[in-house]
């Protein structure tokens, strides 16, 4: 809808228009508001809520968490599976109400290369049979990639950054920079840059070392 | 037929039922395949998803397809349930449906068995009126003979002498004669009954001739005639056992049964002997009793009762005869009895008379018959017949007391179901709850009514035939009148079937019609209470007297119930009227249907046979064609081909199917139309009368409900109309509301801006010349010249003071009372110059006194006294004026290094914005610059080699120019840095500065050493730590107080905001201590104006995210974001300008450059040092 993205246009969500300091409060407190470009203008907390989802999925990319690219692929995977289950059932079930070339096609797409032979009905029936016993061991991939994933979002959801992460990063990145570091005056994404520098610059001394 | 109608009802519902859930299978199934496509597709979205979010926002879609997909697959579920039963119902409908089409066939066969009944009828009586005729020319005949026999008898009178009287007798008779004969043929009952007539009428003339007439020739010939009618009759009679013609013979008939018959005597001289004691003399007895009776009998036959008593003496005698008889003796036994049986028919008659007068005796006399009939034992079988037509008899009565009970009962039950539909009106009195009852209880005793005449015609039609067979009559023998009788007696039936389901279905109709108007009557009663409840809304809330904002806010309230109670009412109106279009839209579909049906039956039958072949050849073409071809072994391409073939195929067979039921349906609907045409029964013609009726009725309801409902979508539209100027009215409202409120917030802002810098040069030049005049007089000379200066100075003033009183005084201005208090403050404030120069007097004395003397030493101790007092009153001025003057240098320096502080903030910042432009410049011309070798090289001026190594050098330029940009960038943040915390540190300083001078200031006599040190020694602590944590003071408000006390209302009226949403106004500096997260904001009004605009914001968009933008009102809704957008914007570039309003500090910055001079002087200050 475009009163959302309007909306959202009101909202600061790229990482190099937020603060750190409202970052943290926003991780902390989990409270968007800080987000808002006008003060005084209202916008609902589910605009709030998108803005922070794609903040922090930069922050995520930035800071080149590892624990997100796996969150997201095995997102991906149980609902890639999920929909094309989904495509399955429905397409077998359309086909035992009614003959649908679409849904035949999609069926041989996923490589049911049967006849589907809708004048002989005892065959098409077993046609039909087969595909759903057959596609049973796609819903058994998914339940386990989802239980998977399921781990990972419980292990994840305990590593949230907290203050105290924050702090201390901002204190051996002062350091590390010679100068104090304000939170309420850096971004969130030179925030990462610095990280990303700080921890390449160690890793090449750890190299050295080595 | 009710029943029937139900059945049909019924079947094509459940048809119709079936119908449309096979659709809603297809429906979802259809459903279900569009969700197969979209999950397809969105599995590749899910594989393409770049991040989270993505999958978030693609899931969401996702979720809505998953939905759709469970939910079409219930839906499929439940209709195959539903179809399951209703398949399992129809058959069951079907079975009984066949079973009712047989009644209805047999019903229609016996309606035209009776109409050919009917013809017969009239042809018979056709046949009957050419006898008649026939009967009228004998008679005719049969009159001139007799005229002839009249002429021929008075000229044989003539000759004999016969007198004139006997004459006059005979004309008397022969007049007797004619009448007789005009009322036999006026009669028109049939050659027979005319034939009788003739006879009886002939036979009476006959005997009333005298012997000597009866000896006559035409006696002779008469006596002839009469034994030929005689004969005729007797032939005639004969066959139908009808033996009443011998009656006038009565003896010859009893001497040939007893007597002449020898085989029935010898019969009965058996039976006699077989009687033994009894029977012998019983026999003997009798016979000859009744061979002497008989002839007596024939006298006494005008008395019924004798006839009777004969017949119970015949009867005794007879009795075993009759109980062996057999044919034969039955046949002779009727012989003998006929004259009973007709004298009984004749009693039974007059029975039948005195019936229709008193029904109640009926039963005695049918018991009086009884009785004889069981008292004459040996007429079993005449008895049996009797006995049938007195069971027949009582039937037709009990069947007449039925009728006039039936009608007084009717009559009554009239009353009752009159009661009932008057209290069935009455709407204030009763419930509809009530009203239904009553008027049901009317309903079914009216339909019970009809049900009764039903019975009751039934009943009579029964009977006639059962009487008819009792009497060996068939149709084609009853009379003209009968066979009316007859006809009406069936048709009757029918009338009263018809009048029944005609009640049946205007019941119904009024039944609903009562629910439509009581629920019409409701919706009225809702709509006036909706009214008078908005109308009350409205006087409740004082409307007149409510500011803009309430008035906003009420309208809205008001509109809100407005559109509630409208939407709810119109959904019933709906609903009404939906039922009822519904009802009447199902009677007529029913009716239609059975009119439809029979027509359509055969048509379907042979269409659905010959589709049903084609369809066959179709599939046997389609089966050939799979085994000409082996799918398995067939490549990709071919087996696509083969499909591609095969769909072909399968669609040209449906086509032609569709084209043959198109070409059915065609025709059978012109059969229908044909056979429609044709429809002439009672029955069918009824139907579509009513059928005609329904669909008037339907109509006028259709179109009465589709006015009613254009007129509700057109009071929709103008509401609605109305509800959107009403809403772009507010916006525009709220839109005014809040551009007045930016321009004042912005003017105010600039106006406090300028005040705030007005005032504060005004301050720092203030500071400077009160500064330099201390200095200046910290500076002057010695002491004398000070008591001088200061004596002149403070004589002066005084004087001029007093000057300025005496004048106030003298021109009236104030009175006697303000002017001595004025004097006598001036002089006390002049006392210390007093002092000072009566001591510089009183030296001068001292200078002329001789030393030594009493009065140069008192004098000296005076001067000394005083001198003492002078020099504490002016250290403690001193004390004073250098409090003042700390005081007044802090709050210098302090403002001062704010203004140091933002000045290098902004110096840094403009910095490090100049290294970001440059940055993007950078960024910027690296691009362009490597477009520009795309061009080139797309242009082919460049090889792939020089371009990539053009822009290998030109990524290195630009990642080179990038890092110098980011050390610099870095070493102005160093800078930044540095400065911060200069600026913290010297912010602490200046405050250890302000309480060593404060406590130097205290003490300054003793320099303030000691104090001073303590105080520089814990001031670097406790100072700071009292400025790291000032008092907060919220001149500009805050959006989130860290909570504990601060000072609020300092400039002017603040409102104060509690996370708990309690909102304060604060109009005078107060310390308050305030909750964590607590907003303060600065001006009272504005964040007032904010709050409602935020308020109204909410509100709307409150009411928008659950109406997708194109169902609301797309255009006011983009009109809408449009200036929201718009306002955002402007609001913006208002704060742009308000940012730009930074720059006007930069004065303050030039103005107060020159007080780093003067900082650097009091850094050199002692009390710094």
């Amino acid at each position: 809808m475009k009163i959302i993205s309007l909306l959202l246009k009101n909202v600061n969500k790229a990482c190099d228009k937020v603060l750190l300091s409202d970052f943290i409060e926003c991780t902390t407190y989990k409270s968007y508001f800080k987000l808002k470009r006008l003060k005084w203008l209202y916008v609902p907390k589910f605009i709030l809520q998108k803005a922070w989802t794609i903040l922090f999925e930069e922050y995520c990319t930035l800071s080149r968490n590892s624990g997100y690219e796996a969150f997201y692929e095995g997102m991906q995977k149980v609902y890639r599976l999920d929909a094309k289950l989904l495509a399955i059932t429905c397409a077998v079930n359309c086909l035992s109400q009614k003959y649908d070339s679409s849904c035949v096609d999609i069926l041989r797409s996923f490589g049911y290369t049967y006849r589907f032979n809708w004048k002989d009905k005892k065959e098409y029936n077993q046609n039909l049979n087969k595909v759903i016993s057959k596609c049973k061991s796609i819903a058994i991939e998914r339940d386990r990639e989802k239980l998977k994933f399921e781990a990972l979002a419980k292990q994840g959801k305990n590593q949230d950054p907290g203050v105290d992460y924050f702090q201390t990063s901002l204190i051996t990145l002062s350091k590390y920079m010679g100068y104090r570091l304000n939170p309420k005056e850096i971004t969130v994404a030179e925030f990462c840059g610095m990280t990303t520098g700080y921890e390449k610059e160690i890793e090449q001394l750890l190299k050295q070392k080595s | 037929m009710s029943e029937l109608i139900d059945k049909v009802i019924d079947e094509q519902a459940i048809t119709k039922q079936i119908t449309f859930l096979d659709s809603q299978l297809i429906k979802a199934g259809t459903s279900l395949g569009t969700c197969a496509d979209a999950a397809k597709k969105f599995m590749d979205q899910f594989a393409n998803a770049k991040g989270v979010s993505d999958v978030v926002s693609i899931m969401s879609e996702y979720n809505k397809t998953l939905l759709q997909a469970q939910k079409a697959q219930t839906e499929i579920s439940v209709a195959e349930k539903n179809r399951a039963d209703k398949l399992l119902v129809l058959q069951k409908v079907q079975e009984s449906n066949a079973k009712t089409e047989l009644i209805n066939a047999q019903a229609i066969a016996a309606t035209q068995k009776a109409q050919e009944a009917t013809t017969k009828a009239e042809q018979t009586r056709a046949d009957a009126a050419a006898k008649v005729a026939a009967a009228a020319e004998k008679e005719t005949k049969a009159e001139q003979e007799l005229m002839s026999a009249k002429q021929m008898m008075i000229n044989i009178l003539t000759k004999e002498g016969v007198s004139v009287d006997k004459m006059n007798m005979t004309k008397s008779q022969a007049s007797t004669i004619n009448k007789l004969v005009a009322t036999a043929n006026g009669a028109e009952k049939g050659s027979h009954e005319q034939l009788a007539a003739q006879y009886d009428l002939n036979y009476k003339a006959y005997n009333k001739l005298s012997a000597v007439q009866k000896d006559t020739t035409a006696g002779k010939a008469m006596l002839a005639s009469i034994g030929e009618q005689s004969k005729a009759l007797k032939g005639m009679e004969g066959p139908m056992g009808n033996f009443t013609r011998d009656v006038g013979n009565y003896k010859n008939n009893i001497l040939s049964a007893l007597g002449a018959n020898q085989g029935f005597i010898g019969n009965l001289a058996n039976m006699a002997m077989g009687a033994e004691k009894t029977g012998t003399s019983f026999a003997t007895a009798g016979v000859g009793g009744i061979k002497a009776f008989g002839t007596a009998m024939l006298e006494l036959l005008a008395n019924p009762v004798v006839a009777i008593l004969a017949a119970i003496a015949a009867a005794i005698m007879l009795v075993k005869a009759a109980i062996e008889s057999n044919g034969e003796a039955t046949n002779k036994l009727n012989q003998v009895l006929a004259p009973f049986k007709e004298l009984l028919t004749f009693i039974m008659s007059i029975f039948s008379q005195l019936v229709t007068v008193i029904l109640s005796g009926v039963l005695e006399l049918e018991k009086f018959a009884n009785v004889i009939m069981s008292v004459i034992p040996g007429l079993d079988k005449l008895a049996e017949k009797n006995l049938q037509a007195i069971e027949l008899e009582k039937q037709k009565q009990k069947l007449a007391a039925d009728m006039r009970a039936d009608i007084l009962r009717d009559a009554k039950e009239e009353v009752v179901i009159m009661e009932n539909r008057n209290k069935a009106r009455q709407k204030d009195k009763y419930s509809i709850a009530d009203r239904l009852t009553f008027l049901k209880t009317a309903d079914a005793m009216e339909l019970a009514l009809s049900q009764d005449h039903v019975e009751l015609a039934t009943r009579a039609f029964n009977l006639k035939k059962q009487q008819m067979e009792e009497e060996g009559r068939t149709y084609e023998m009853l009379t003209k009148d009968e066979k009316d009788a007859y006809v009406n007696m069936e048709a009757e039936i029918y009338k009263a079937k018809s009048e029944y389901f005609q009640k049946t279905t205007r019941l119904k109709s009024m039944q609903a019609t009562l629910v439509m108007e009581d629920q019409q009557d409701q919706i009225a009663v809702v709509e006036s209470s909706n009214k008078l409840k908005l109308e009350q809304l409205k006087t409740n809330a004082n409307f007149d007297n409510l500011n803009s904002k309430q008035k906003i806010a009420f309208n809205k309230k008001y509109s809100d119930q407005d559109i509630k109670d409208q939407m709810s009412l119109i959904k019933a109106k709906e609903n009404l009227a939906g039922a009822n279009v519904e009802d009447l839209q199902g009677q007529y579909d029913i009716l239609l249907t059975q009119l439809k049906q029979n027509n359509q039956k055969m048509s379907a039958e042979i269409s659905s046979y010959n589709i049903q072949m084609l369809q066959k050849q179709n599939d046997s073409n389609l089966l050939k064609f799979q085994s000409d071809h082996n799918y398995d072994t067939m490549t990709f391409e071919e087996k696509v081909k083969y499909d591609n073939d095969y769909f072909a195929w399968d669609q040209q067979g449906k086509q032609k199917v569709l084209d043959l039921q198109k070409k059915y349906n065609k025709i059978t609907s012109d059969e229908y139309r044909i056979a429609n045409e044709n429809l002439k029964s009672e029955k069918k013609i009824f139907i579509t009368q009513q059928a005609n009726t329904m669909i008037q009725q339907s109509e006028l309801l259709l179109s009465e409900q589709k006015s009613y409902l254009d007129s509700q979508v057109k009071l929709d539209q103008d509401y609605g109309n109305k509800s959107v100027g009403y809403q772009q009215e507010i916006t525009r409202k709220l839109f005014e509301i809040q551009a007045d409120l930016d321009t004042r917030l912005a003017e105010e802002q600039y106006k406090n801006n300028q005040i705030d810098i007005v005032a504060f040069q005004t301050k720092l030049s203030n500071i400077k010349a009160q500064r330099a005049a201390l200095l200046e007089a910290q500076k002057t000379g010695s002491e004398n010249d000070e008591r001088t200066r200061i004596i002149a100075l403070e004589s002066d003033t005084s004087v001029k003071r007093r000057k300025i009183q005496d004048d106030l005084y003298l021109s009236g201005k104030i009175s006697s009372l303000e002017y001595q208090t004025s004097i006598l403050k001036i002089n006390k404030d002049g006392s210390d110059n007093q002092l000072a120069i009566e001591i510089w007097l009183d030296k001068e004395k001292l200078a002329t006194l001789r030393e030594g003397s009493e009065e140069q030493i008192k004098l000296q101790q005076k001067i000394n006294n005083e001198e003492e007092n002078l020099e504490e009153k002016k250290a403690n001025r001193k004390i004073h004026a250098e409090k003042e003057l700390q005081k007044k240098i802090i709050e210098l320096i302090k403002a001062s290094a704010s203004a140091i502080q933002t000045i290098g903030d902004d110096q840094y910042q403009d910095k490090l914005d100049k290294i970001d432009a440059l940055k993007t410049a950078n960024s910027d011309a690296a691009t362009k610059e490597n477009d520009e070798i795309t061009k080139k090289l797309n242009s082919g001026i460049l090889s792939q080699k020089e371009a990539d190594a053009q822009s290998a050098a030109i990524d290195a330029q630009k990642t080179e120019r990038d890092k110098q940009l980011t050390a610099q960038e870095n070493e102005i943040k160093t800078k930044q840095a540095i400065f911060d915390k200069e600026s913290s540190a010297f912010n602490i300083i200046l405050s250890t500065g302000e309480a060593i001078m404060a406590s130097v200031a205290a003490f300054p006599l003793t320099a303030g050493m000691p104090f001073a040190g303590i105080d520089a020694a814990i001031g670097a602590v406790e100072l700071a730590a009292v400025l790291a944590k000032p008092l907060p003071a919220y001149a500009f408000g805050t959006l989130d107080h860290p909570g504990g006390p601060a000072l609020v209302g300092e400039v002017k009226p603040e409102m104060i905001q509690t996370p708990d949403n309690k909102i304060m106004k604060v109009d005078v500096p107060t310390i308050m201590s305030l909750p964590a997260h607590t907003k303060v904001f600065p001006d009272y009004d504005k964040a007032l104006q904010e709050m409602a605009f935020n308020a109204s914001i909410r509100s709307m968009y409150d009411s928008v995210p659950d109406i997708e933008i194109s169902t609301y009102n797309d255009a006011m809704m983009r009109k809408y974001m449009g200036s929201l957008v718009g306002q955002t914007e402007k609001q913006n570039s208002k704060l742009d300008k308000l940012n730009n309003l930074d720059k006007h500090l930069g004065d303050i910055a030039n103005n107060t450059r020159n007080l780093e001079g003067v900082l650097k002087g009091l850094k050199k200050n002692p009390w710094f040092s």
